[in-house]
This record gives C-alpha cells, structure tokens and sequence, in this order.
C-alpha cells in the first residue's frame, strides 16, 4: 500500500461501482446526509452497460422493468424506445439519471479499488485504488454486480493468436468492423458476427455528453484484454 | 404501465421476480396434452422471459414437467435449423431448462441457417489449441481473422473477492469464502464490519424477511424513516449498532459449509418438498417451522384475517401456523 505525504481523504462510505446499483447507492446514501465517495474502473457510469456493448445487446425482460423506480418524476421524463431496449440506450439512461441527479462529482472513473482493510482501531477502512490514493471510510459498499468479471479463456496457445480478439464482455468503445477484414477467406469456416444495427442514440433530454459508438466501420487495431 | 404506475410498482415489489406477472396454477405433470401445447405455444409466440419460466406450475420443480417444457423448445429448434446435426448441438440437453438463462432471439436460431455460418460441436470436437492463425480442435484446423470470446464471467462472487478486501484479524473475504460464500439476508458477512453488498432484489421473499424483522422486532434492524415513522417498504435506512452483535452470533453458529447437500441431494429435496407445496389436493407437509414461505401477499393477508378471528379461505388455509 502506497502512502501520501498528506493526511488520506475521509469519508462517510465508498462505493465501488457506478452502475445500476452504485448510482442508486450514491443518490441514497447522499439523501441520509453521509458524504460518499464512488469508485469505478470505466470511463464513466453504466457498469455492465458501458462494458458490453457487443452487436445487439440487450435488455432480456421488459425494459419498463429494468427502469429505477424511486423518482417518479425521473419516470415520466424518460421514455423507452423499445419494449426491449439496446445497450447503447440504457447506457443513455444511465447517463440521464447522473445528470439529473448531478450524481458525477461524488464519482471517480478510471479508478480501480485494490484493497480495502478493515482498522480495528479507528472504525475504518482504509480503501487504497490503483493510482495509490488512500481514503478512509466508516461504511465500504461493493456494488460490482454479479456478471462483471470477465473470464479470459483458459485455452492452451491463447496467447498465441495474431489475430483480432475481441470480449463480448469488453467490446471496443469504437465498435468492431469484420467485413474489412478478408486475407483469410480461404479458411474453412468463417464466422462473423451478425450486426444487427442499434437503435440511434437518445434522447433529447439527455444531457450526456459523449453518446456511445456503436458504428461497426470501425477497424480495432488494439483490441482490450479484460482485467479478470 | 399504463396509467396506474404506483400500483405497477407496487405489484412489481411484491413478484416474484420484479415484473408483475401471474404465476400459473397450471401443472404440466397433470395438465391435458391441448393444455401444454396452447401454454407452450402463447409463451412461445410471446418470447418473453417470464412466458417461459412460467408455462407451468412446476416446471422448475419438478424435472418430469421442466422436460415436457424442454422437449416442447427442442422441437422449435429442430423446426427452425435446417441442418439437422446443427440442431441437435443446439438443442440443450445438459440442464434443466431455466437453470440457465433461456435464449430469447430474434433471429438467432435462424442464424445457423446461413451459408457462411457453422456450429462446431465442442461437446463432439473439444479445442486442443489456439494457434497463431486460428483454432485447433480434435480434427479440423481453423483459420480466422478474429476471434470473439463469450467466455463469460467469475460470476456472483467474482469482483468483490478481486478486489482484495481484508476484515478483522487480517482474513480476507477470499480467504474466509474459499469453501463458498456466506452472508446474512445476502448483505453482509460476518468479520466485515460495515461492509455492505447490495446484491438482492428487494421483491418479493426478500422484501418479506425484511418486513418480518421489523414485525418482530428482530435485533439487528430497525427500520426508521424521516420522522421517526416506521417504514416497511424494505429499504434499509439506518442500522442500529447492535447489528455487529447479529453478525457475531451468525459467526458463532459456525453454520454448515455450502456444499452440505450434493446438487442432486438438493435438487431431490427441491422436487418433493415444491411437489407437496404446489399439489393442493395434498395435506400440508407435517413442517416443524411455525410458517412456510410462500406467497407474501397471500401470507400477510392471511395473518390479518387470523388476527381477525376470520376465517381464512381455500388456498390461504395452510397458512393457520403463523
């Protein structure tokens, strides 16, 4: 564990996590007049949604149940698209909901928790991330979701492989474009994923800066590798 | 929605999984061959989650109807996939259905059907190596452009073990669940002090034991809203400090490991005890607990008209223990 020549930052309860659960979290938490402080390793909210994008994802019940239902003003200023909604808009709604509720400025993106112990003397923990930073809390929340993970393939000669790789679980942010490719046409089996385009990115209201990609004209030079 | 958008909530609250739909009474093991076939057919056209977990009764209970369920499903495919090797590989045969997450497509499995798409059997022809152009299997040699990996996730578990968290006396959560996971109401665990995972959906059973602690007064919670009022929503807004003494006292059970019952042993149990449960026409099992879980509303109700010195009707007269 690294130290800072200051005093570490404190405060009321960490969260790791800014997806569904972590931003219901923080919003809570805020209303019971704790300060909290949100960790997460992506490059803003959405959690499961920001991470797999692949092709088509979606939402398999229906999406007017896959909604948060604690603000009902939130509901009626939001509408869904589809009775099943794509990724890329849920990601949206995600999105909505930080803003709407100025969520962002409590959370820290691109910051990995790497440990968190418990001091018995203080009452603390004291939760250390992946840049060194050390903050000490009363209360240590895990909303990392249940599918978040992801499993590199145990396979013999995995490494080996020049070719694109890709996980449906880390799919590139700049989307995936197999129809460029071809100097292996002679292979006996080809398979290429079927595109099923998104919907267009949503809505109007929505005060979120960057909509996500999901353009397949894309060619990945550097495919990412999942942390797991 | 439509226009009653509380009493959704409040129904969706109370479901058994956060969607208000109506369980089915219908029993595939004694349900007419018409019956199953019509259920199975809407369910089918429907293609919707909780359509298909819920053609019967008792399908996730007992393995003779999960298999009139599957059987049914294992026909759609073999209707839609043209080759019929290819359907048999899709054709789950490995599991109960349900106990994965069933395949709602559109369009998936007549994805198969296209010229440039193949199913290579790994269950026939296991990978032996990924090469530098492809992938080897047991007898044919691929070159590819790309490879996608769906491996999927350390599922449940997964992230909050990664993340090296250390409690009291320096044992790590990955140390103290390397036998399996244990928790109280699945939100902490004993030796973590304050250290929350907020992985269960607040319906249904979930939000019955939360509103039971608070009913009895059960150490540990209790729930206050603004004002002081009571709450029984089942959100949990303050903790009493006397939750640490719960958690020490769930330490001192010493409760079993999770592997006490084999998946068979518990699959076994799961089917005779859900069968007396789910067959009406069968006395109440002789349980030693004062009440089963079952059906809140059912439940709550029911309780009220006993305080009541009401008599408590037909389905809801098992319910006289509580």
């Amino acid at each position: 564990m690294s130290k800072s020549a200051s005093a570490p930052e404190q405060c009321d309860a960490v969260v790791v996590g800014a997806g569904f659960s972590g931003l219901y979290m923080l919003y809570r938490l805020r209303q019971l007049g704790l300060s909290v402080k949100v960790f997460d390793s992506a490059g803003d909210v959405g959690g499961t949604w920001y991470w797999n994008r692949y092709p088509g994802a979606r939402c398999d019940i229906p999406t007017t149940d896959y909604t948060y239902s604690f603000d009902p003003e939130l509901e009626k200023e939001w509408s869904w698209s589809e009775k099943y909604a794509t990724q890329p808009e849920i990601l949206d709604y995600l999105r909505f909901v930080a803003d709407r509720h100025r969520l962002r400025p409590d959370i820290e993106f691109s910051a990995t928790v790497t440990s968190a112990r418990w001091d018995e003397q203080e009452k603390r923990w004291r939760i250390t991330t992946g840049r060194g930073k050390e903050i000490r809390c009363r209360y240590y929340i895990m909303a990392t979701g249940c599918l978040s993970m992801a499993k590199s393939p145990d396979i013999e000669g995995a490494d080996r492989y020049v070719g694109q790789v890709y996980f449906t679980s880390r799919w590139p942010h700049e989307g995936a474009d197999f129809t460029a490719s071809g100097s292996r046409s002679s292979a006996p089996a080809r398979r290429a994923s079927s595109p099923s385009r998104s919907s267009p990115a949503r809505p109007a209201s929505s005060q979120s800066s960057s909509a996500p990609q999901t353009s397949l004209s894309r060619r990945t030079t550097a495919p990412p590798r999942p942390t797991g | 929605m439509g226009e009653d958008r509380d009493g959704y909530r409040h129904a969706a609250r109370w479901s058994w999984g956060g969607i208000p739909i109506e369980p089915t009474d219908v029993l595939g093991v004694t349900a007419s061959e018409a019956v199953r076939r019509e259920r199975f057919e809407a369910a089918w056209e429907q293609g919707e989650l909780f359509g298909i977990v819920n053609v019967f009764a008792d399908q996730g209970v007992n393995p003779a109807s999960n298999d009139i369920v599957a059987e049914m499903i294992r026909e759609k495919i073999r209707s839609i996939v043209k080759d019929p090797e290819t359907a048999e590989a899709l054709c789950p045969k490995d599991h109960y259905f349900g106990t994965k997450r069933p395949c709602l497509d559109t369009g998936y499995f007549e994805t198969y059907n296209l010229p440039h798409v193949r199913l290579v059997d790994l269950r026939k022809r296991p990978i032996v190596s990924i090469t530098e152009e492809g992938i080897e299997t047991a007898d044919e040699s691929f070159g590819f452009d790309a490879i996608v990996y769906a491996t999927g996730f350390d599922a449940m578990t997964g992230a909050l073990v990664a993340a090296d968290v250390t409690g009291r006396d320096g044992l790590s959560l990955k140390e103290k669940w390397a036998t399996g996971p244990s928790t109280y109401l699945g939100l902490m665990t004993a030796g973590f002090p304050n250290f929350f995972m907020p992985y269960i959906g607040g319906v249904k059973a979930y939000r019955q034991a939360c509103d039971e602690v608070v009913e009895h007064g059960y150490l540990g919670f209790r729930m206050t809203g603004p004002g002081g009022h009571r709450c029984r929503d089942g959100v949990i807004r303050r903790m009493q400090p006397d939750v640490a003494m719960v958690l020490e006292l769930v330490a001192a059970m010493g409760m079993p490991p999770m592997d006490t019952l084999s998946a068979a042993d518990a699959r076994a149990l799961m089917a005779a005890t859900s069968r007396s449960r789910l067959d009406r026409s069968r006395p109440a099992p002789a349980a030693s607990k004062s009440y089963l879980l079952s059906d809140p509303p059912v439940y709550h109700r029911s309780c009220r008209l006993l305080r009541e010195g009401e008599q408590v009707p037909g389905r809801a007269a098992r319910w006289r223990r509580c």
